[in-house]
């Protein structure tokens, strides 16, 4: 199954089993969605619970707060994550902090689903990843689908979740492929190991993990050692007991991030890492991230500005020469 | 400044080395480059040479004595040299023993390392403008020269290597100064010197054989062989061997016969005649190959395998012959022996007993046979039911002789005979049993 797939058989999942629960965005009815994840929904549940916007964002985010305190479960869809700049408000100052200003007497059962990060030459005002920003905001719960696996129990988790979460989802994963195990339920908000090794830990989540996972076969035969890779999958609240069964183990870690590196997410991991985990740390940790700069159009210039399997396995293995390992 | 000669890594596979003869003496002067010792590896004798000038101080291994790669074999001071060199670290203009203290102390190489002759003299802190291109920080650290790109990153030590330090009792700051561990120390550097410096070799060998940790021994303390015996009797530790190849082989084969459908069937020879013919050369083994053979002449169905979809019927009498060496086990085929007398084969089980010793069977001697015989008769042992080999299609396990009586049990894949023909097969090996016929030499 495709990960657009499993996403589109959580959200058909979710609004058969619950009938409040409605998705609203730019093109998601008619069209299916500008990367088919709610293709076939709008003949199925109808147009009321399907329903397509104007290209207005604020109005997007701002009548899904409203209909989740009027009792409905709406799942909103950005089409770009740039895009979703301009919902910031409704996102920061409402989305994420009702509750709060409610002292808990408003709950808001929604989701903003964030598809995001650096396709192909789309160019500096659609390819970016936020985040940074949205894991940094008090309220919110995000989450990040690397696997159709996850974004198939995650986005369903996340829907009927009493709580607003964003869901970010990658563009280059639409068209990957996977099982989905419909009988093991999982946690989202725990990081998962996707690989076990002893000698270092690599982080990651989204595409990249998916980067790592190319470069790790190099990087053991060349370094001799064995890496053990997490995809984080809930990026607030971060698992960090996952992170340090594994980094005891390890005594080395790695983040690999596809966003602009100054203020880049990995940088919680890594502080985390020499807060916390100093005594464990046999190496210094290692950030691989995007370059600080507006994603390229030109190909070979956007996959300069940002990890490669190959720069990951190259940029891994001096570090490991370097320190040691 | 004392320089230091490792047991240098000659071969990747190279974990040790043997110190052959050295070609100086404590007081020699040696010049960079000058061959110092003879080493062997695990491929061969290789001369080895210093990388510094200087007067020999000090041998550290004995000839004859192997030691591991990266042990100081050697010292030579670089200082005193008679050959009127100027030693390097005076070229540099700072006292040797300052600049040490200094580098293990403040961690972070400064650049006062150059070739400017005055700087040492006033300025100790360096200017950082002076270019320190050539000169590689480990290298004068460590007072070797050594052309492994450095693993200098600017610390002392990871905050692990701290922590693992602390468990063991050491002290990384004096260890460096002594040029025990190196710069920067990482986990691995403390516990290569913990294990060293603690554990007698043998003492690790055995650890490492058992999968035991040098935590579960007291931290500090000397320990040696006897120790680690004490332990894993105390703590009734198993050692696990890894299966070889050929005990994998066997479980395959064993499980593999175990899945026939099987049936047993026990009678007794009457041993009159195989005493009186059995001699030290032609042995009652020797003998049951020649009768058994004889058996399956008459009886088509012991002479049947499987093939694929069919079943194959051979024309000669070909039977595997179970022969235990150690923890390993042969079954030896002996083709044709109806067409064989029986010194031929005796001599032919000669010849796979010379075989088996010098490890030379080839495949040709472990295959095609129909049946087998298994003969644990010399052991003592009265009756016993033996597992059919491969393909076989049965096999006689023969006991030992009770009051003229051989006790045979054959062990029968029903799919090829059936118990009517097993009982005539039997009957068939009784009669010629007490057949003088059967014994005489064709």
């Amino acid at each position: 199954m495709l990960y657009r797939e499993a996403l589109n058989k959580a959200i058909d999942k979710t609004m058969e089993m619950d009938e409040t629960v409605v998705v609203l965005g730019e093109d998601v009815g008619l069209y299916g969605g500008s990367y088919r994840v709610t293709e076939g929904l709008v003949a199925k549940y109808g147009e009321r619970r399907l329903i397509d916007t104007p290209i207005a964002e604020l109005s997007i985010v701002g009548n899904a707060v409203g209909m989740a305190i009027g009792g409905l479960r709406p799942v909103a869809e950005i089409m770009t994550a740039n895009f979703g700049l301009l919902a910031f408000d409704q996102i920061i100052n409402h989305m994420a902090k009702y509750r709060y200003m409610s002292a808990g007497k408003i709950t808001l059962p929604m989701v903003v689903r964030f598809p995001q990060g650096v396709s192909r030459q789309l160019a500096a005002q659609h390819s970016e990843s936020y985040e940074q920003m949205l894991s940094a905001v008090p309220g919110l719960t995000v989450l990040a689908a690397s696997d159709v696996n996850y974004a198939y129990h995650a986005l369903q988790f996340a829907i009927m979740s009493d709580d607003p979460i964003i869901f970010i989802e990658h563009e280059l994963l639409y068209n990957k492929k996977g099982d989905i195990d419909f009988e093991t339920a999982i946690d989202p908000l725990k990081a998962r190991v996707v690989k076990e090794g002893q000698d270092m830990t690599i982080v990651s989540y989204l595409k990249m993990l998916d980067d790592v996972m190319e470069a790790v076969p190099e990087i053991e035969k060349q370094l001799g050692k064995s890496c053990e890779v997490i995809d984080l999958c809930s990026l607030n609240p971060i698992d960090y007991e996952t992170l340090e069964t594994s980094l005891k183990k390890t005594g080395a870690i790695v983040v690999v991030e596809e966003d602009h590196k100054t203020g880049g997410f990995g940088s919680q991991i890594v502080s985390w890492a020499a807060e916390e985990m100093f005594y464990s740390l046999d190496a210094p940790p290692l950030r691989l991230a995007g370059e600080d700069v507006p994603i390229p159009y030109n190909r070979t210039l956007e996959l300069a500005s940002i990890p490669t399997p190959e720069k990951i396995a190259e940029k891994i293995m001096a570090w490991g020469n370097k320190n040691g390992l | 400044m004392d320089y230091k000669v490792v047991m240098p890594r000659l071969s990747d596979s190279m974990d040790e080395g043997e110190l052959v003869e050295w070609k100086i003496k404590p007081g020699d002067t040696v010049k960079n480059g000058d061959v110092i010792a003879e080493v062997e590896s695990d491929k061969a004798v290789i001369e080895i040479q210093s990388f510094k000038s200087g007067v020999v101080k000090k041998i550290l291994v004995k000839e004859g004595t192997t030691v591991s790669v990266g042990t100081t074999i050697a010292l030579i001071d670089t200082d005193s040299t008679s050959t009127g060199e100027v030693p390097e670290n005076k070229k540099q203009g700072v006292p040797a023993k300052e600049q040490t203290e200094r580098h293990t102390e403040v961690s972070i190489p400064k650049p006062q390392v150059q070739n400017s002759p005055q700087l040492g003299e006033t300025d100790k802190t360096a200017s950082p403008s002076v270019s320190t291109a050539d000169l590689n920080p480990i290298d004068i650290l460590l007072g070797t020269t050594d052309t492994e790109p450095s693993s200098f990153t600017g610390g002392e030590s990871s905050p692990r290597a701290r922590v693992e330090a602390k468990k063991y009792g050491l002290n990384i700051k004096q260890l460096q100064k002594e040029k025990k561990l190196p710069l920067p120390v990482h986990v691995s550097d403390i516990k290569r010197y913990y294990m060293q410096r603690y554990f007698t070799p043998k003492a690790l060998k055995l650890i490492s054989l058992y999968h035991l940790s040098i935590d579960m021994f007291e931290a500090g303390k000397k320990h040696n062989e006897a120790d680690i015996k004490a332990y894993i009797e105390s703590h009734d530790i198993p050692l696990e061997k890894p299966l070889t190849i050929s005990q994998k082989s066997i479980i395959a084969m064993l499980s593999e016969s175990v899945k026939k459908p099987v049936y047993h069937m026990t009678d007794y020879l009457d041993t009159a005649l195989l005493n009186q013919y059995a001699t030290k050369e032609l042995t009652v083994t020797v003998w049951l190959l020649k009768l058994i053979s004889e058996a399956m002449m008459q009886h088509d169905n012991f002479r049947m395998t499987w093939g694929t979809n069919t079943i194959q019927l051979w024309p000669n009498a070909n039977i595997s012959l179970a022969m235990a060496d150690g923890e390993l086990l042969y079954m030896l085929v002996f083709k044709e022996l109806n067409k064989k007398e029986v010194t031929q084969i005796a001599e032919e089980l000669k010849t796979f007993k010379t075989k088996i010793k010098a490890r030379k069977l080839t495949k040709e001697d472990l295959t095609g046979s129909t049946f087998g015989i298994s003969n644990l008769g010399m052991t003592g042992i009265r009756q016993f039911d033996a597992m059919i080999n491969r393909n076989d299609c049965g096999i006689a396990a023969i006991g030992s002789e009770s009051n003229g009586n051989l006790a045979i049990t054959l062990t029968i894949d029903h799919r090829i005979v059936n118990g009517y023909q097993a009982a005539l097969f039997m009957q068939t090996l009784k009669d010629l049993a007490i057949d003088p016929k059967s014994f005489k030499e064709q």
